[in-house]
């Protein structure tokens, strides 16, 4: 699930609840980019290293935040 | 909707605010499209209380939920409901005692924590029965969204907790025959004869 929407429309705050709600997990894509080193890679290489973290998940259930 | 200060974790100048939203709206009028014509994309207006914004997230993302109630004398007819709507229409019974039992008999987290509930002659609170049917209802499977709900709230409180951090009801049947339709009340009933359960 991915939500999107401009800068503090509450897309945390919404990820957050909807997250708790469902048993799923919220991964801000902001935040991937810096703990994975991603900062000022292409989009391509940004979007491979995301496609590869959630292929690694046993059952991805996933609200992206922030992409695409 | 978010509490911004200086002092807050992530605070954004309104400079770098108005442009990173001039950005956003730049992309947004391909990508917005895009998604509405190829994915289940679906736009909500966040500038309104968070509770109503969660009320239209949720009538997108919870599944129909369906509470049959036990009647006053007829549960011949409440199992015939259930049948009817697993056969025909695809719903999922949920019957909380044999998820109970299936827990504890596969000694899951869950199942060890209601176990240790039980042992200790404590009552199953509606918080963690409502963390296992969570894990059920939201399991990952887009076509498991229909469920039934047979010895599931039988109190007040389990219909609040359930509401408020699983799913809404979709609908309650009565199986009223003769007599008058039975409300959700508390009557101060624990959910379980708990010897039967183990």
């Amino acid at each position: 699930m991915f939500v999107i929407g401009p800068k503090a429309s509450g897309k945390t705050q919404v990820g957050a609840n909807i997250a708790e709600r469902t048993n799923m997990n919220l991964i801000n894509f902001t935040d991937f980019i810096s703990t994975n080193g991603l900062r000022g890679k292409s989009d391509e290489e940004v979007t491979m290293a995301l496609i590869n973290s959630l292929s690694k998940e046993v059952c991805a259930r996933v609200i992206l935040e922030s992409f695409p | 909707m978010n509490d911004i200060g200086q002092s807050t974790k992530g605070y954004v100048s309104s400079g770098i605010l108005s442009q990173k939203i001039k950005e956003y709206h730049k992309h947004a009028r391909t990508l917005v499209p895009f998604l509405k014509g190829n994915t289940a994309c679906v736009e909500v207006n966040t500038d309104q209380s968070f509770e109503k914004t969660m009320s239209d997230i949720n009538v997108h993302i919870e599944p129909t939920i369906i509470h049959i109630r036990p009647g006053a004398n007829s549960n011949e007819l409440r199992k015939e409901i259930t049948e009817q709507l697993s056969k025909k229409h695809g719903f999922v019974n949920l019957d909380v005692n044999a998820l109970i039992r299936d827990e504890n008999e596969r000694k899951t987290a869950i199942g060890t924590e209601i176990h240790q509930m039980v042992s200790s002659n404590r009552i199953i609170p509606a918080e963690m029965i409502v963390r296992m049917i969570k894990r059920v209802i939201y399991s990952g499977d887009p076509y498991l969204n229909k469920f039934i709900l047979t010895s599931f709230p039988d109190i007040i409180e389990q219909a609040r907790e359930f509401e408020t951090n699983c799913s809404k009801i979709s609908a309650i049947i009565y199986s009223t025959s003769a007599d008058p339709v039975v409300p959700i009340k508390n009557n101060n009933l624990s959910l379980f004869n708990i010897d039967s359960l183990f």
